[in-house]
């Protein structure tokens, strides 16, 4: 019952979140830029890394899969490429904003919470959304979308160097393998995914911090439930996404 | 210009924090709410600036009562209050000068005055803020973090004052701070209620302070009234807790400065 009202106060607050769209005072640019430096420029060097040895270990995997069960490896590039835009490319980054980007976010709020500094902001007649979730969502939307292109652009080169260096692919070939399996559609899929999952995490991480109680240990729990609630969530949009752009477009 | 509390209860879950609470401050006066730790002092202070809401009965700012107001209402209602809270609850990510600054900066404080301040009148009304508690202009470039806990309390203060509001609310002021900077605070109080008029509403445990500046005191026990008197007929009452109370003040002040003829705001 608890979480049901919680994921209602996260809906809620994502409308009101929305609504400082036409807000001319919500678009604080300093504010923003310095969101999107934390959120997305600062989180560059981990989804490379992590992205480039998913896209490695995949490759190899899939590679070792055909070559023992088909005895053919020449869809190495088609299978990995669309593995890559439709899922691998886009989750990690998705879930490595989440535990660094949403865990901070819910500290953050969190703590302004318990110290009084939100009500401080309420009487100084600054609204909090407008404030601090705000400018964390646009961040989110921005990051979210380039930190996926990145991150399939980044897996996608290590995919190709392994197959490359491993299975005596010609750069050429492995780029015109993939082009037969991937289409538009996935381009548009793994932009609209990055744009979702990125303007998920500030709104579930800002709504946890907001109904944070207690002092440090609740802030802690709080950090702990908007990281798992917004994992979850990112697991069950990136199944409605994906189930849409398969049997739709 | 007064604040009026008509019959408030509130509850959070099983715990009745305030029972049909009614009281009444007018302009100009300072009204010191003593009372033990979880009594329901904090909640008051929160249901005037309607960050809380009454269960039932109403809380009446010049007559408004804050608990039907609107979002634009009620910033209006907040416009006229200041706030001490109990945590310095400065924004970590701004320094001292954008955080006393940063009330004088805001859309509805500009509507307020007609005009938005330049800069050279935000910097002297900080400095004129920072001196009234106590502290140096060289910590205006500082981080909270960089402050100790008695100096970010008094920012606080500085940042409250700095908008000059109608009502004042403190919760628990001077916890924390120095006797000299405690005397400096509660000297200020009773000046800003004298010289401007402004409405005062302290929280605290501090008899002996309650004693020095407060025109009334309210003592709230187990989320009913115990007590709503001024000074010298709360030094004459028999209830046990209020004893209390007077005798840790007796035991650390003088008999002389509790003679109600001869206190004075300013501490000897």
């Amino acid at each position: 019952m608890t979480e049901v009202r919680m994921w209602l106060s996260i809906v809620r607050l994502f409308f009101q979140t929305i609504f400082n769209f036409f807000q001319p005072s919500a678009w604080r640019r300093a504010e923003i830029i310095h969101a999107i430096v934390q959120s997305g420029i600062k989180s560059i060097p981990i989804v490379c890394l992590s992205t480039a040895f998913a896209g490695v270990v995949v490759t190899q995997q899939i590679a070792w899969h055909m070559d023992l069960s088909l005895h053919d490896v020449s869809m190495i590039p088609g299978f990995t490429g669309q593995f890559i835009f439709r899922e691998l490319g886009i989750a990690i980054p998705a879930l490595l904003l989440v535990s660094k980007v949403g865990a901070s976010i819910t500290a953050e709020v969190g703590t302004m919470k318990v110290t009084e500094q939100i009500d401080a902001l309420k009487l100084l007649r600054i609204d909090p959304i407008e404030y601090l979730v705000f400018p964390r969502f646009i961040a989110g939307i921005v990051s979210g979308a380039c930190l996926t292109l990145l991150a399939v652009a980044v897996t996608l080169s290590c995919s190709a160097l392994v197959g490359i260096l491993g299975y005596n692919f010609g750069a050429l070939e492995f780029l015109n393998g993939m082009k037969h399996f991937i289409g538009v559609a996935d381009v548009v899929c793994a932009l609209v995914k990055g744009v979702t999952f990125g303007s998920l995490i500030p709104i579930v991480s800002c709504a946890y911090g907001f109904h944070c109680k207690g002092g440090a240990q609740g802030v802690g729990t709080a950090t702990t439930q908007a990281v798992v609630s917004a994992t979850v969530a990112i697991i069950i949009l990136d199944f409605l996404i994906t189930y849409f752009f398969t049997w739709f477009l | 210009m007064s604040i009026r509390f008509e019959q408030v209860s509130k509850s959070f879950g099983t715990k009745h924090v305030l029972k049909q609470v009614s009281f009444k401050v007018e302009r100009g006066e300072i009204l010191f709410i003593l009372g033990r730790s979880g009594m329901g002092k904090s909640v008051t202070l929160k249901h005037i600036i309607g960050l809380l809401k009454p269960d039932s009965g109403g809380v009446f700012i010049d007559g408004q009562n804050v608990s039907q107001l609107d979002d634009i209402q009620l910033a209006k209602v907040r416009q006229k209050c200041g706030m001490v809270f109990q945590h310095p609850a400065l924004l970590d990510s701004l320094t001292v000068f954008e955080n006393i600054a940063f009330g004088l900066r805001t859309a509805q404080y500009i509507q307020l005055i007609g005009h938005p301040l330049s800069e050279d009148d935000i910097r002297r009304r900080v400095c004129e803020k920072l001196a009234d508690v106590n502290l140096k202009t060289e910590i205006l470039d500082c981080l909270p973090s960089d402050l100790s806990y008695g100096m970010q309390k008094r920012v606080s203060l500085a940042r409250t004052l700095a908008p000059e509001p109608e009502y004042l609310l403190f919760d628990e002021p001077t916890t924390g701070l120095d006797p000299i900077t405690t005397n400096a605070i509660n000297d200020l109080i009773h000046d800003l209620s004298r010289k401007l008029q402004v409405t005062s509403l302290v929280v605290s445990h501090d008899m002996a302070c309650a004693l020095k500046i407060a025109d009334r005191v309210l003592v709230l026990d187990q989320g009913k009234i115990l007590a709503h008197a001024d000074r010298s007929t709360l030094k004459l009452s028999e209830e046990p807790l209020i004893q209390d109370f007077l005798a840790e003040t007796l035991a650390l002040i003088p008999p002389a400065e509790l003679d109600v003829a001869s206190i004075g705001a300013t501490a000897p």
